[in-house]
């Protein structure tokens, strides 16, 4: 790509040239990334998806290297959450680890081009080079719609291609684009109400001379309403006192200064948008209205969502259980044959006892996790996300949260740390913070091992029960909400203490669910899991296996051994603490090592438990291990009661140290990350403690 | 001289009606970001469905807006149609809309008022 004279900077030879990828949430961002640099990144149906700048690498026409940087969508340059303030940082050429762009593509969804070209006017206005992406042409022509390309471009003054991202058209027209001389595009709106451009040209005069770009981003930063924050971006905060002061004059003077401007830029792009588009004659009800009047009726919404929740757990179960017995099997069979090739000995022991009976036991849940993930691609990529927000508005205004602050928790169903992460699309910071506070209420889908086998041991290991197993663990991920929700009023009412900020979002139409792209997704989530599974959980279990296996107790039967074992004695120290829970010392080896992620809980009752079901290997014995263990009396360890409790501090309990990491990083401070763990550990031993004896009082 | 139309909350406006909006109330943050949407003074926009949050077409997008929000917006009966109460109205420029059909659940609760005369609850 070369860049034309009066291009703000030129890019050297040897350097890649950098492009960034702007536009509007859910305009198709992602999917174009991924078209041109071959990467992977989510892509789904909803605004707020891209959280962070993403970078990929692609070559145009002529071979040359080109970086090319996601940027979260975003519907103006006057940043209003902290995903939109990247984008605006990158753009404006502020941001440390980012290069300044060399040229910009804008991203514009055309069904929805007056909205989009709003902020291409305002990239075009920055003075830097820029493409007009045309996206979903498709969906423009199938709604009877035609629009005047050549038209656009000659009125933007820059290259205008349409594209159908999703099936990859349009691609080769926009490499030749790039390989082509490229200049900045015409200004469409640079005029201002009079007291504005009076206004204007004061402020002006102190701004640093250097940026060619000063009027644009003087207009930015004198309509900003808190114009504190990008006065610190653009290094003016010297101009702060003199752009107050303006605006209290314009106030004075034009009341309603900042609609007039923004009004005037808006009557010019219908008049653009007038120009070159024709509109289909024919508003009519579209399957769109249809169904959004049923998915967000007040009484009907909420049926369709429980029913949603209950399809997809039910699903775990009854698609997800035979894969799953099939991988137990090949475990179970592996196990029996390195016995039967191995003499009997420590490297024995760690292959069976170790490797298979603790990563074994955790990957044979895969299945069931992902099944959990597809269902939750299928909400993501067919549009409902942004429905559910708008049907949980109302409950969640009442804890004092918006409805946007929905699709965290959603999101974090999946895993807690990207549900954190998409906090960073809401506006409010205290809301922010708050989300991030309850996002790990939300069952993430390392718990479903954990519950799945406290499960099959609360039914005493009797299989068939697939719709009472589905509505447990759906009313565990609903207690999880509920408690979310609790603790979010909590937070509103003292820490945090504000009105919730208002919902507006933008709706997408419904869509056919790609497989492509949900299957693309799940096969990533796979890997990250089995990677997990061969590295981490792995590794623990080793570890844990010399801790049950040394120092060796001379005579003993297995459970001598355990009992005499560093494991066992560091067990036996902490079981006066979990004792009145109804755990064993067993139990609290499997909590301390849940901590560094929550599958190892498994995967240590699983090297705990191994060969103590009548001489049986395996993972396959694993549930019947438990129903057999006693304590010193007789009772049985894993009573249902026991069963509900365990689950009952994995809903609770914050244990896993890559979340914590992540709040630390959110939030910018230890303090919040450790008050977190230790709110909801604290939480969570209380009300195992109230219904563990609550439930001994009543006999159970 | 002519009158300028009554303002009413976008929440009161029926579905299905042209509207054009006349102010935005709230603070300058939350209104900043309205007016960027294409709420802004004059701007055109038609209410699609109300319910659990209100969804109307403003700037040729589908916006959905919580109803505190919808209270905010206070909108004008766009001039050339006439603003029906319960149904889609007719509009200039050749836009033809559809009528706006009952729910199924409306017209079991219609046909129940019926037989109970006119119940209103």
């Amino acid at each position: 790509m070369k860049l034309a004279p009066g291009a703000r900077e030129r890019a050297p030879l040897t350097e890649p040239t950098n492009i960034a990828l702007v536009g509007n949430p859910n305009s198709g961002k992602s999917t174009l990334f991924n078209g041109l640099t071959g990467l992977r990144q989510k892509v789904a149906n909803y605004p707020g998806v891209t959280i962070e700048k993403k970078i990929g690498f692609f070559f145009d026409l002529h071979g040359r290297r080109c970086q090319l940087i996601d940027l979260p969508g975003t519907y103006s340059l006057l940043p209003s959450a902290p995903d939109e303030e990247i984008t605006c940082e990158v753009l404006f050429g502020t941001r440390p680890d980012t290069p300044v762009p060399d040229a910009v593509i804008c991203v514009v969804d055309a069904t929805h081009l007056e909205r989009g070209l709003y902020l291409v006017t305002q990239v075009l206005d920055l003075g830097l080079p820029a493409i007009v992406i045309l996206n979903m042409m498709d969906l423009l022509e199938e709604g009877g719609d035609r629009l005047d390309v050549a038209g656009l471009a000659a009125r933007l003054g820059c290259p205008v291609i349409p594209c159908q991202a999703s099936k990859r058209k349009g691609l080769i027209e926009l490499r030749a684009a790039l390989s082509q001389e490229l200049s900045p595009g015409r200004p469409v709106c640079r005029r201002c109400p009079a007291p504005v451009e009076e206004s204007l040209a004061r402020v002006i005069v102190d701004f640093p001379e250097e940026r060619v770009e000063r009027r644009a981003l003087c207009a930015l930063i004198l309509g900003a309403p808190d114009p504190q924050r990008l006065a610190e971006v653009l290094a003016v905060t010297h101009l702060l006192p003199s752009l107050r002061e303006e605006q209290e004059r314009l106030e004075a003077k034009m009341p309603d200064w900042r609609q007039q401007t923004i009004a005037m830029r808006q009557r010019e792009i219908r008049a653009l948008t007038a120009e070159v588009l024709r509109k289909s004659p024919v508003i009519a009800k579209s399957a769109t209205d249809w169904l959004d009047h049923w998915v967000t009726h007040p009484f009907g919404g909420w049926l369709i969502f429980l029913g949603i929740m209950g399809t997809m757990f039910l699903a775990v179960f009854e698609v997800g259980a035979g894969p799953k017995d099939a991988i137990n099997a090949l475990f179970a069979a592996l196990a029996a044959r390195l016995e039967k090739l191995l003499p009997a000995g420590d490297l024995r022991d760690l292959l069976t006892e170790g490797v298979i009976g603790g990563a074994g036991n955790v990957i044979v849940f895969l299945p069931q996790i992902l099944v959990l993930f597809f269902f939750l691609g299928l909400l993501e990529d067919s549009g409902y996300m942004a429905r559910a927000a708008f049907l949980m508005d109302k409950l969640m205004s009442r804890v004092g949260l918006q409805g946007k602050a929905f699709i965290p928790l959603l999101a974090s169903h999946a895993c807690a740390i990207p549900g954190i992460l998409a906090a960073r699309t809401l506006s409010d910071p205290r809301d922010r913070m708050v989300t991030i506070l309850v996002a790990p209420f939300a069952s993430c889908s390392a718990r479903l091992p954990v519950y799945v086998l406290m499960i099959a041991a609360f039914f005493g290991g009797r299989p068939g029960a697939g719709v009472a197993e589905a509505g447990i663990v759906m009313s565990l991920y609903l207690l999880g909400l509920a408690t979310a929700f609790g603790f979010a009023w909590l937070f509103k009412n003292s820490f945090f203490r504000g009105r919730p900020a208002p919902l507006v979002l933008e709706l997408p139409p419904y869509r056919r669910p790609s497989l492509r792209t949900i299957g693309a997704q799940m096969i990533t989530r796979a890997g990250a899991f089995l990677r997990r599974a061969g590295t981490t959980i792995v590794a623990i279990s080793v570890i844990l296996w010399w801790l049950t296996a040394y120092p060796k107790v001379s005579g003993g039967d297995r459970s001598a051994q355990l009992a005499g074992s560093f494991a066992g004695q560091i067990g036996h120290w902490i079981e006066p603490v979990i004792r009145p829970l109804g755990f064993n010392w067993k139990i609290g080896i499997g909590l301390i090592s849940a901590q560094a992620a929550r599958e190892n809980f498994v995967s240590t009752i699983g090297v705990l438990y191994a060969g103590q079901s009548e001489g049986e290997t395996g993972p396959t014995s694993l549930s019947r291990a438990l129903l057999a263990d006693r304590w010193p009396d007789g009772r049985p360890v894993f009573t249902p009661l026991v069963c509900l409790t365990i689950m009952l501090f994995f809903v609770f309990s914050l244990q896993c140290v890559s979340t914590v990491v992540a709040v630390r990083r959110e939030t910018g401070s230890w303090r919040w990350a450790f008050f977190q763990f230790g709110y909801m550990t604290f939480f969570a031993y209380v009300i195992c403690l109230a219904v563990y004896q609550a439930g001994r009082a009543f006999g159970l | 001289m002519e009158v300028a139309p009554p303002a009413f909350p976008l929440s009161e406006a029926s579905v299905g009606t042209q509207l054009w909006i006349h102010s935005v109330a709230g603070n300058a943050r939350e209104c900043y970001r309205l007016h960027e949407m294409g709420f802004c003074q004059r701007a055109e926009l038609v209410k699609l469905s109300h319910g659990a949050m209100t969804v109307c077409l403003v700037c040729g997008a589908r916006v959905g807006l919580s109803s505190a929000v919808a209270r905010q917006i206070l909108v004008t009966a766009a001039c050339g149609e006439s603003r029906k109460s319960d149904g889609w109205a007719e509009a200039d420029r050749g836009h033809s809309l559809s009528p706006e059909e009952g729910t199924f659940f409306c017209r079991i609760l219609d046909r129940f008022r019926r037989r109970k005369g006119g119940w209103a609850g």
